[in-house]
């Protein structure tokens, strides 16, 4: 394989990893409240998560370009802290995990949701602390969850396109992931080979990400012996 | 010392609720939506009631749930399923208690290190009791422990109850709708009816002023007390003194100065006038009417005093008129078997 083709998974795979590093604990937080809070407007933070899903891709790229680009809100802010989404690969990042974000969000919802209440109250009698229930039931619990939406979300952001190219362009080494690499691969007169070797890497790291994840879900769910471990995926 | 006076608890507005509970085990008994369960969840903290007071040893019980320094055992077992039982009862807590200690005497010390999934109803309830144990609780709360349990293991699990909790330091109240089971294990009763307290207090007398099928689904019961005055061997035979009277019944492996407690069936009590000669029941005492109710038309529930004790018998209202039964007046009461505790 060749260098250019290495540092093109490489990067991939970067800015997937980055992009779930910050989207799962935000998700996860996300799914709690969603999960196991009241509060107004609920319904339409759950819709608000959803949008990115179905939104056309382009369109959520335009969003963050208007709002975390150098003449965005965000940008404005955050430019002086040296902090900078524009055509990088946090740009990337930001994207793939905003994306990503509504695939993980639901699994561990859905977890989190089918964790008993009556476990925390009997926690709570047991003089352990909201901290510490939130430790010792919730997070453990939704472990299943954040497995198969961290793996889902891996495999949107390992894909995104749209969003990607829009926001932060198509620059070698620097934004460009997967998708566009191929895209670029397939407007060359000779890129008929790079096209077949990235395809076939990315469909190897998606086989080993499921493959991964039954696996880890399969140990979790033996961790629990017979007990019903919600699964999705 | 426990004391309550609250009113209006969630999904139970008219709530009503004034006791005080000591220590050692005060059952509370009513039908099935009376607000038993209610009343345990305010005393936890699980829900807040409209107004009043709870205080246990002088100091006003509000809060949270955990900080409270409870100990409950629910009706059915909250284990955590990712952990085992060892984590299960400790929690992540410090204790003054030793968990191996805490595991022999509950005998569930073969389980510590098992998963809860393949345990029965009768040891995850167990577990729960080492839970609460294990936080060294200064009021404790069962609610309905045994309502999931296989029935040949409840025998097993109220004797573990009563050992464990008879002669705690600390008050503990045992809620179940079968008066049986508050007849084995409490010396204290509060008996319970739409939110209301209907009858409290010591529990053979508090159990003979109650009647109707909503408090006694198994049969309506009086309780004894007693004391085991002579075993003889040959036939097997307790001589248990009631007061200065005494009956005979399967001694199985009691001790000689024992207390006990005999639990008496309503409907296997005779009533006779005179001593009754050439008879197999063995047991007579003599008592005095205190009450006679009509129930329905064919029945009449009475009141024998008996040493200090009320028991219950009841009778065809021809028999009462027949027998021209009166209060006050002298009457034998014969009964074939009880059940001892």
């Amino acid at each position: 394989m060749s260098a250019e083709i290495w540092s093109i998974v490489l990067l991939s795979l970067k800015v997937s990893a980055f992009a779930l590093i910050w989207a799962v604990p935000i998700a996860f937080g996300l799914a709690y409240l969603l999960a196991r809070k009241q509060f107004w407007g609920k319904q339409l933070l759950s819709a608000v998560i959803m949008l990115p899903l179905v939104m056309p891709p382009v369109v959520t790229g335009l969003v963050l370009l208007y709002v975390f680009g150098p003449l965005g809100p965000v940008g404005l802010v955050l430019a002086p802290l040296g902090v900078s989404f524009a055509f990088n690969a946090a740009g990337a990042s930001l994207a793939a995990g905003l994306v990503a974000l509504p695939l993980i969000v639901r699994p561990i919802r859905l977890s989190l949701e089918a964790v008993d209440p009556n476990l925390d109250e009997a926690l709570a009698v047991a003089g352990r602390s909201r901290l510490q229930r939130f430790s010792m039931l919730y997070l453990p619990m939704a472990l299943p969850g954040v497995v198969a939406g961290g793996i889902l979300g891996f495999a949107k952001a390992m894909g995104e396109f749209g969003a990607t190219i829009t926001f932060v362009a198509n620059i070698p080494g620097e934004t460009q992931t997967f998708s566009l690499a191929i895209h670029s691969a397939l407007q060359k007169f000779d890129g008929g080979e790079t096209v077949l070797l990235l395809s076939i890497v990315s469909i190897l790291i998606s086989v080993i990400a499921v493959l991964g994840s039954e696996y880890l879900l399969n140990w979790l769910q033996k961790r629990m012996l017979g007990e019903q471990v919600v699964r999705h995926a | 010392m426990l004391e309550v006076d609250i009113q209006g608890i969630r999904g139970n507005s008219s709530a009503l609720f004034q006791f005080r509970a000591l220590p050692g085990i005060t059952a509370i008994v009513g039908p099935s939506g009376a607000g038993k369960t209610s009343l345990l969840r305010a005393l936890a903290g699980l829900d807040v009631p409209t107004s009043g007071r709870i205080s246990l040893n002088e100091t006003p019980l509000t809060g949270a749930p955990e900080m409270r320094d409870i100990g409950m055992v629910f009706q059915e077992p909250r284990l955590l399923p990712h952990l085992n039982i060892r984590s299960n009862i400790e929690l992540g807590r410090q204790s003054i208690v030793s968990i191996d200690q805490l595991a022999h005497d509950l005998g569930i010390n073969a389980l510590l290190d098992r998963m809860p999934h393949g345990l029965s109803g009768g040891e995850k309830q167990r577990v729960m009791i080492a839970r609460a144990l294990f936080g060294s609780p200064k009021l404790m709360l069962f609610d309905e422990p045994l309502s999931a349990i296989d029935p040949r293991l409840k025998t097993d699990l109220i004797a573990l109850v009563r050992q464990h909790f008879a002669d705690a330091k600390i008050p503990v109240l045992y809620v179940t709708h079968q008066m049986d089971e508050a007849a084995q294990l409490a010396n204290e009763l509060i008996a319970i009816d739409a939110g209301q307290i209907v009858a409290q207090g010591p529990i053979a007398e508090t159990m003979a002023k109650l009647d109707g099928a909503a408090f006694f689904e198994n049969g309506i019961t009086s309780v004894l007390n007693g004391r085991v005055a002579a075993i003889d061997k040959r036939f097997d035979l307790a001589q248990i003194a009631i007061g200065e009277q005494l009956v005979d019944l399967p001694a199985r492996n009691m001790a000689v100065g024992e207390e006990v407690r005999l639990r008496v069936w309503a409907r296997d009590v005779l009533l006779a006038k005179e001593r009754l000669v050439g008879v197999s029941a063995r047991n007579q005492l003599l008592g005095a009417v205190e009450t006679i109710s009509m129930t329905d038309q064919a029945h009449a529930d009475i009141l024998v005093r008996v040493e200090g004790s009320l028991v219950r018998a009841r009778v065809m209202c021809k028999t009462v008129s027949d027998m021209e039964m009166a209060v006050n007046q002298p009457i034998f009461v014969v009964f074939k078997s009880a059940s001892v505790e």
